[in-house]
Order: C-alpha cells, then sequence, then structure tokens
C-alpha cells in the first residue's frame, strides 16, 4: 500500500511541476485583412427614399478576389423601437442592391453583409435610411404663405426641385393668413384608434405644427396627414385662437404661444402630443427663443419682464440676473420695451431688441441658446435703426444679426464692443419698392465628404400675390458680410409669410 | 494508514447503500387562508371614501376591498367572514345606517371566493346618511375563521373603509397626488382642484405626464387669479394657513 501511495504522490507531483511551465500556447495570430480582405465602400451614411421607388445601391468591394467566395446580405432594422427588440427584414440576397421600397414610413438601419462562405467571416456596412411617404419630408426650404385666405406651403428640396401647395394636394389647407411653422424630427407622440378599437399611442413620430391667423394644424410629415387641429392640441381649448409661435428643443420638449399665453409639452415623459398650460398673471409677447435644455425664453408685456417657461414646471419662473462687468441686471419690471426677439434653432443663439421707455437708445440682449437666460447686454445708439425692426435674423455662433428695416430693406449689425456706434450697422440689401421682406433666416450646414457646406442668409419677401426666396453666401463665418448677388432665387405663387429650413 | 483506509471504504459503502433509498416528498396539506390584498401601487390597507362628489340623488355607492386566499381554489363558491372591529367606538360605522349589513340577502352571495378563484372584490356598500356631512364614519374590518378558511397572512388581516360626505384627502395624496399640486392638502385646496379641474375621481393620478400638467396648471391658475382679485385676502384654509401648491 505504501508503494501505491508513493506512485499516487509522484505523479501528483509531476503534474504539480508541470503546470508552473510557461504555456507558450499554440495560436498563430493573422492580420484581419488575411481573413476578410473585402472592405465595402461607396455606401452613404444616411439615405432619404420614398416609400415604392427603387432603391439601388451598388457598393465598391475592395480586395474583391472572388465574387463567388461570398454570400451577400440585405436587410433592414427599425431604427428606433419602443418595448421590444428591433426585428430583421431580409430584402436581398444580391450583391448589389436593386429593391423597390416597401416599408413603413420612418427611420430604419439599411444593413450590407458580405460573408466569406468558408469561414463565416463578415464584413458590414450601415446606412441610416429614412423612408418618406411623401417628397416633402427631407431636406430643403419650406415656404409657409396664403391667399389671403387661407394658408399652405411649397417646398423646394435641396436639389432644387420644387413643390407647389403641398397642404391642398392633401386637402388640408388652413383657414386664416399664415403664422409660422416648426419641424419637430423626434419625439412626437399622438394617440389614434386601432381597428379593434383600442387608443393606440404613436411615439417618436416626426411633425410640422403650422400656425395660421385662425388654426393650428399639426401634421405627420411622414404622410403629410393630420394629426392634431387647434382644439386637439389642448385639453380645454382657449376661448381665442390666436396662433402666435411653436417651438421645441431637441427632446421634444415644445412650447407653443396662443393669445399672450405659454403651453409646453414635456416630450421626455409619456404623453399625447398635448399641451398643458403654464398658469400665471401674464401676457405674453409672440415669439419665444428656446434656452437651456427644457425652458424658453418669453416676454411678459404685463410686467415689462423676461420669465423661463420651463418644461417640467407648471408656473413662469424668474430670470437669472446678469453679472456683466461689475454690474448686475435683473429682467424684472424693466424699463424698457421689446422691440424684437427670436432666435435660431435650438442649440444656436437668439436676441432680443428693447428700446429705453425713459430715454434715447436701447439694448440688445443675446442669449447662447444653451445657457438660461441672456449672457450679454449691449447698449444701442439711438438713432440706430435695429430700434425700428420687427424682424431678425442670427447666426449660430457670430455676434452679429440681420435686420429689416422699413420694408424692403435688410441691414446687418456688428454687435462687437470696439466698433463705433455708426459702423454697427450696415444696409446690405435692398428689393424694389412693393416687394415686402417677411422673413429671413440664417443657414449654417459644415461641409462634409459627401456634401457641400451651406453658410448663407435666405431673404423671403412677397409682392402682388407672389413670394420670392433669395439666397446670398455669407463671405465668412464670423462676417456679416455677404455676395449680394443671390445664389440662387426661386419664385411661387402665394403670400410668403414665413421660411423653414430643414437640415436632416 | 491502514487505520484511515478501512474506516474510509466504510463510510463510502455506507454512503452508496443510503443512497440508494427513495426519498420521500414531503406532500403539501390544503389548508385555505384569507387575507386582504396589499400591493405598491394598488390596494394598501384602507380605502377613504366620500360621498362628497355625487349628486344628492345618490344615497349609496359600493366600494371594493379586495381579498386573497391562500391554499387551492375550489370548483365551488366559498363565503368569507368579515367582522367588523370597531363597533361601539366613536365614528364607528353603523350596520344598517351607514353601510348594508354582510348578511343582507343583496350581498350575501356576493361575501365569498367564487369557483375557481383566489381572489375576489367584495363590495361593501356604503348608505349616505345626513350625519356623514358632520363626522367621518369608519369600518374597520378584520377576515373570521369559518369552515372554508383561516385568516391569513398576519400583518394583512386588518383593513380599514372610511367614509363621509366631505371633502376628504385622498388616500394616495401624499404618494401620488402630491407630485401634481404640491404636499399641502387642506378641504379648500381641494375644493379649489376639483372646481377648477372638474376632476373628481383620485384613485389614481393620470400616466400622461402632460394632462397631468394641466390639472396642475390650471388650479395654479385659479388660485393665483382668486388671490389676484383679493388683495389682502388670499385664499385661506380654515385655520387661515394660504392655500399653495408647494
Amino acid at each position: 500500500m505504501k508503494t501505491i501511495t508513493r506512485y499516487i504522490a509522484s505523479v501528483f507531483f509531476l503534474l504539480l511541476a508541470y503546470s508552473c511551465v510557461d504555456d507558450k500556447g499554440n495560436y498563430s495570430y493573422l492580420d484581419p485583412s488575411e481573413i476578410m480582405p473585402i472592405q465595402i465602400e461607396g455606401i452613404e451614411e444616411e439615405m432619404t427614399v420614398q416609400i415604392y421607388n427603387k432603391l439601388q445601391i451598388t457598393p465598391e468591394l475592395k480586395n474583391m478576389d472572388n465574387p463567388e467566395k461570398y454570400t451577400y446580405e440585405w436587410y433592414v432594422m427599425e431604427y428606433v423601437v419602443a418595448g421590444k427588440a428591433p426585428e430583421r427584414r431580409d430584402i436581398s440576397n444580391e450583391q448589389n442592391l436593386n429593391y423597390e421600397v416597401n416599408l413603413d414610413p420612418g427611420l430604419w438601419r439599411l444593413i450590407y453583409k458580405v460573408t466569406d462562405k468558408q469561414n463565416n467571416v463578415y464584413t458590414r456596412a450601415e446606412v441610416k435610411l429614412n423612408v418618406i411617404a411623401s417628397p416633402v419630408d427631407t431636406q430643403g426650404w419650406y415656404i409657409l404663405k396664403d391667399d389671403g385666405n387661407e394658408t399652405d406651403f411649397d417646398f423646394i428640396n435641396a436639389e432644387g426641385t420644387y413643390y407647389k401647395d403641398v397642404l391642398r394636394e392633401q386637402g388640408l389647407q388652413l383657414p386664416g393668413t399664415a403664422v409660422s411653422m416648426e419641424f419637430q424630427d423626434q419625439r412626437y407622440y399622438h394617440n389614434i384608434i386601432d381597428e379593434h378599437g383600442n387608443v393606440v399611442t404613436l411615439v417618436n413620430q416626426s411633425a410640422f405644427h403650422i400656425l395660421s391667423s385662425q388654426e393650428t394644424y399639426t401634421i405627420n410629415s411622414k404622410t403629410i396627414q393630420l394629426f392634431k387641429d387647434f382644439e386637439e392640441q389642448f385639453y380645454q381649448t382657449p376661448e381665442t385662437c390666436k396662433p402666435q409661435s411653436m417651438k421645441h428643443n431637441g427632446s421634444g420638449f415644445r412650447f407653443f404661444v396662443n393669445d399672450g399665453r405659454v403651453y409646453k409639452v414635456n416630450g421626455m415623459s409619456a404623453n399625447v402630443g398635448k399641451v398643458s398650460p403654464v398658469a400665471g398673471l401674464y401676457n405674453l409677447y409672440g415669439n419665444i427663443i428656446t434656452c437651456g435644455y427644457k425652458e424658453c425664453l418669453v416676454f411678459d408685456l404685463v410686467s415689462h419682464s423676461f420669465k423661463l417657461a420651463d418644461a417640467y414646471v407648471d408656473e413662469l419662473l424668474p430670470l437669472p440676473e446678469l453679472e456683466q462687468n461689475d454690474a448686475v441686471y435683473s429682467f424684472e419690471n424693466m424699463h424698457y420695451s421689446l422691440v424684437c426677439m427670436d432666435g435660431g434653432p435650438y442649440g444656436t443663439q437668439g436676441y432680443a431688441v428693447m428700446k429705453d421707455n425713459e430715454s434715447e437708445g436701447g439694448i440688445l440682449l443675446r442669449t447662447n441658446n444653451r445657457t438660461l437666460g441672456f449672457t450679454s447686454l449691449s447698449p444701442i445708439d439711438g438713432n440706430s435703426k435695429l430700434l425700428t425692426t420687427d424682424l431678425l435674423a442670427m447666426p449660430n455662433v457670430a455676434d452679429f444679426l440681420y435686420f429689416k428695416h422699413g420694408n424692403n430693406k435688410v441691414y446687418s449689425y456688428e454687435n462687437a464692443k470696439d466698433i463705433a456706434p455708426a459702423d454697427k450697422e450696415k444696409e446690405i440689401l435692398t428689393y424694389p419698392e412693393g416687394e415686402l421682406i417677411t422673413s429671413m433666416k440664417y443657414v449654417f450646414r459644415k461641409a462634409t465628404d459627401e456634401k457641400p457646406g451651406i453658410n448663407q442668409l435666405a431673404v423671403l419677401t412677397t409682392s402682388a400675390g407672389n413670394w420670392k426666396l433669395y439666397l446670398y453666401d455669407l463671405l465668412g463665418e464670423s462676417t456679416p458680410e455677404i455676395n449680394s448677388e443671390p445664389a440662387k432665387v426661386y419664385e411661387g405663387e402665394g403670400n410668403g409669410r414665413f421660411l423653414l429650413y430643414r437640415n436632416n | 494508514m491502514k487505520k484511515l483506509i478501512y474506516p474510509t471504504i466504510l463510510a463510502s459503502i455506507l454512503f452508496v447503500v443510503t443512497g440508494c433509498e427513495e426519498n420521500k416528498m414531503n406532500v403539501y396539506k390544503n389548508d385555505p387562508a384569507i387575507y386582504f390584498e396589499k400591493t405598491t401601487y394598488g390596494q394598501r390597507d384602507s380605502i377613504n371614501h366620500t360621498f362628497y362628489f355625487y349628486d344628492e340623488s345618490i344615497t349609496d355607492d359600493t366600494v371594493k376591498v379586495i381579498v386573497c386566499t391562500m391554499g387551492e381554489p375550489a370548483d365551488y363558491d366559498r363565503p368569507i367572514k368579515l367582522i367588523q372591529t370597531n363597533t361601539g367606538q366613536p365614528q364607528a360605522a353603523i350596520a344598517g345606517t351607514h353601510y348594508v349589513p354582510f348578511d343582507d340577502p343583496s350581498l350575501k352571495n356576493k361575501i365569498c371566493i367564487p369557483a375557481g378563484q383566489v381572489r375576489a372584490e367584495i363590495p361593501i356598500v356604503f348608505l349616505r346618511d345626513n350625519s356623514l356631512k358632520l363626522v367621518e364614519s369608519r369600518l374597520e374590518l378584520t377576515v373570521g375563521s369559518n369552515e372554508f378558511f383561516r385568516p391569513g397572512i398576519d400583518t394583512q388581516r386588518n383593513f380599514l373603509v372610511t367614509t363621509n360626505d366631505l371633502i376628504s384627502k385622498p388616500t394616495n395624496w401624499d404618494t401620488s397626488w402630491k407630485y401634481t399640486f404640491g404636499s399641502t392638502w387642506g378641504p379648500v385646496k381641494m375644493k379649489l382642484i376639483i372646481d377648477s379641474t372638474g376632476l373628481t375621481d383620485f384613485s389614481q393620478r393620470p400616466s400622461d405626464s402632460s394632462y397631468s400638467n394641466w390639472l396642475s396648471a390650471t388650479a395654479r391658475q385659479a388660485l393665483l387669479e382668486y388671490n389676484a382679485a383679493h388683495p389682502n385676502e388670499p385664499l385661506c384654509e380654515a385655520d387661515g394657513t394660504p392655500v399653495t401648491f408647494e
């Protein structure tokens, strides 16, 4: 027995000793390009296609040795889902895609996968595919217009194709004259009744909010079908229908001013797209500036005070004071009257022009949109034409703005301190008498490998029942100077009142 | 070494032998019991009922108390025994005056666990007595033993149901409605909320956050307008505490 025990002990010892020997391994590492040499190129990151149109993609497969060696898969998955996992839908097994788009309007992931039949290694590429039901659900200019009785819009896409009377095509013209228009790219909610009589909430929809002097429509941007009219926007319809402005922040926080009252939607909580009022004894200026994350800046004409409307709070909040050059400025009970205020898209900046009630001159307030309240206050000379304007346009970052003077002139205004008052404003555009400037927008898009950049001032005019859209190139990103020869001019029928540029 | 090896072998043989013996499981013995349901977001340990929101023509109203059983379901209706534990005490509900007695022919067949069920909503029918306009009536209940059930979970054997014809604080105010109307509560504030919003069902806070915001903003607006119309006399509770939505 002793001998057996010794043998067992020896075996254990040998195993123990051997386990300490450094394991050199028997792996052989290979270059990934040896295993899968194929590289997929020539596919755009984002594409927009209209439902039932042909989607044709011919990918460039670099280092292709033998096409027979691989399998090819094209499939789509919902881009955003709620309460379930995205489902895969195979659409082709060909090397090149030639597919008649039969998908619900909305965002999809289009995935292209090339797999080596022998070792099952694959490479893939993904496209953010925007399926639209209507050709107007894409980048471009929207011209909100009316004929004196009904409101409609025209659309010019990025390629310059013109679509006329988009709402008329659907029988959705709004009564009244055109006021403003907003595009909400995500987080719009709407309840529908399905075929079984159940209430179903559509989530994460994109929508156009269109305001006329007598109505407000929220329209599904994918289908150009009505989501809500004015009455359906509210839990309790206001006595007076006087839509003034509608704006939204990035996460679906939306603000609607009607008859001097502001209403809101908290897009981050469960909702059905209806707005709730913000309590207070106030009467607001019609336009607002989105700021912060879930707030907007409003001006109360009753107390001559700027306030914050917060999508999380049911009453107006005081605006933080501004500390600048050892002085503290309050925005409560101001001795100024608001001349004009407006802001760029969410995440850019806004300005308020105010006239001093007690003396000549005024002030220009600036907010950078990511800050709650104003970030600077600058004096405006008493002779400045800025103090009589009713229309502003401003770049995304640089500290200058464009304003309308009279009916047909555009001025630039540089807000830098070291410029003499007389040199701050310059007349840059004059249109023929009778051509009324109705809307101005600054548009900026950074150049990418796929798309050229945009740095333009757009001016909408109207005369004799027809509109004209002028696009001017700016000479730089931090200067208001423009090439006064328009890069493009479009024109159409109707009184153009409001301009919206959609960049996505 | 030998001394160690033999006992080890013996023990191993013993384990092998006993390992072959059939394992006798404990068999469940049905012992039905009954208790009041208590959940985080549903029924808690009490229900507050009020006739205040109803038209004067309404003379009775039913509150449903959920009871659950332990044990196997049966293929026949099983009556349960509900006992009032505060009889004779101040504010105690009086059978026949404030509520329909449990042995009333109209209720007798409803105070039971129906066949095949393990849970039931037991109706408590409150009567709108004039005394409810002055003072709240309390019905303290417990589950008793009968031939079908014994009392179940110790901590869920008692339940309180109250009724009145006054404005009363909703049971879920401090867990739910305070996020809409603020944590303070008083009869005057409650009346303001009801009058301005028209809301009378406070059993559940709405899931639509915008509707909840509408309720809040509408009530706040009513308070602001009242106070603006009554300078130096802001809306107050009976004890002089100003109404706020904080």
